[in-house]
């Protein structure tokens, strides 16, 4: 690898079953002055703003930059630059390989950190009897957003008769199939299905702002429009 | 038999403190089912905990065992190519990795997804690129890039970190 000048891992460590090996065998291979870039969500965002929906099955770690900057340094890495991303839920780390130090981890003292499982809970609770309410309180109702949070909030959600009729996505290849565990359609968001609508709720935390404004202005949606993050919110309608 | 204390992927410390429980989740929330699907679908647990003596965060009930079946050839990870997604790309390589680190580089993305980053990399000068993906599902899909010369996929071997045989 001694030809490589970076390395770019975007959204990749947290899916790793052993993400301290793979770094300690990317380390191992990397000569002096190599950059690598690891990108991934911050959790010290998703447990402060009780983002229950950002623990999913696929990501076996989270992590603090605090965390993941220590980790590697101990794998002889110095942290140039750490940033956070989209509203800080995600962070980016860069880093320069300096040497070839691989410490043993078990021996280093880490940054101290608490986390509140108790208020999560609760939160968690809260916002999902929030968001049903709120749902059921229409008769037709579209969630939109066939991504990890939509789709993942929409398994959490326990349905009556007035459940979500769809789900709307931009995304071609999830049209005509549905929604894990709810098996609610996902459907193409058009002007004349939007038309038969009386609410959409916007669950896509990292797009929301981009989906509202598609929903207004290019689908003319003129009933209520609802978004979910940070918290369960009328944004535009009659109700407002 | 009592069940085994959870051990910490960083530092090995068993001393962890529970944060999130979930039964029933899916696997894969982000992969939609198709009709054919829908009685075959595949469920598992999150026992999210966090060390106490480092602060990773990590999933207690993740079983290894199931990665292939939630890494498939037509795995997606909810990308997009938005007006918003492409900004914040262009953010990162201003901002954070810096220009200079990237024009008459040589780059490994590993989980380049649906190589809009790499693609990005590219127009910043970027002298090689080679994108690690385990999924077909974005090969197909671009053709102008998978033509560049300065551009090639691989296939990630099991161990991802073996690249540096594979180079």
């Amino acid at each position: 690898m001694h030809n490589v000048d970076l390395i770019v891992m975007r959204h990749v460590l947290e899916h790793l079953p052993d993400p301290v090996h793979s770094l300690q065998r990317i380390a191992g291979a990397a000569s002096s002055g190599m950059m690598i870039y690891i990108e991934v969500p911050n959790v010290q965002d998703v447990i402060g703003q009780h983002r229950f929906y950002d623990f999913f099955y696929e990501h076996v770690t989270y992590w603090s930059p605090s965390l993941l900057s220590k980790l590697m340094e101990c794998l002889g890495f110095k942290t140039v630059t750490v940033r956070d991303l989209a509203n800080g839920q995600h962070f980016g780390v860069l880093c320069r390989k300096v040497s070839q130090r691989d410490m043993v981890l078990a021996d280093i003292a880490w940054p101290a950190v608490a986390y509140n499982g108790k208020q999560l809970a609760t939160s968690t609770k809260h916002y999902l009897g929030g968001l049903e309410s709120a749902i059921k309180s229409y008769k037709k109702v579209a969630i939109y957003g066939a991504g990890n949070h939509g789709l993942g909030i929409a398994s959490c959600l326990h349905f009556g008769p007035q459940g979500a009729t769809c789900i709307l996505d931009s995304n071609a290849m999830k049209h005509g199939k549905y929604a894990p565990k709810s098996h609610i359609p996902i459907l193409k968001p058009t002007h004349d299905l939007v038309a038969t609508l009386d609410a959409i709720f916007v669950i896509a935390p990292l797009h929301q702002a981009e989906i509202c404004a598609f929903i207004t202005d290019k689908l003319h949606f003129v009933g209520d429009l609802w978004r979910t993050y940070p918290t369960v919110e009328l944004c535009s309608g009659k109700q407002e | 038999m009592s069940p085994s204390l959870p051990t910490c992927l960083v530092c090995k410390s068993n001393r962890v403190n529970s944060l999130y429980h979930a039964a029933d989740v899916p696997l894969v929330p982000n992969a939609p089912l198709a009709e054919t699907q829908l009685n075959d679908e595949l469920f598992a647990t999150l026992d999210i905990v966090s060390c106490a003596t480092c602060g990773l965060v990590f999933n207690a009930a993740f079983d290894a065992s199931l990665i292939d079946k939630i890494y498939t050839d037509n795995y997606s990870s909810g990308v997009s190519r938005s007006a918003e997604n492409t900004r914040r790309y262009d953010e990162m390589i201003t901002d954070i990795i810096a220009p200079q680190n990237v024009a008459g580089k040589t780059v490994v993305e590993i989980g380049a997804s649906d190589f809009a980053f790499s693609e990005l990399m590219l127009s910043h000068g970027a002298r090689r690129i080679i994108a690690f993906e385990p999924s077909n599902l974005f090969t197909t899909t671009t053709p102008k890039l998978c033509t560049s010369p300065r551009f090639s996929i691989r296939r990630p071997c099991p161990e991802a970190c073996t690249m540096s045989t594979s180079l």
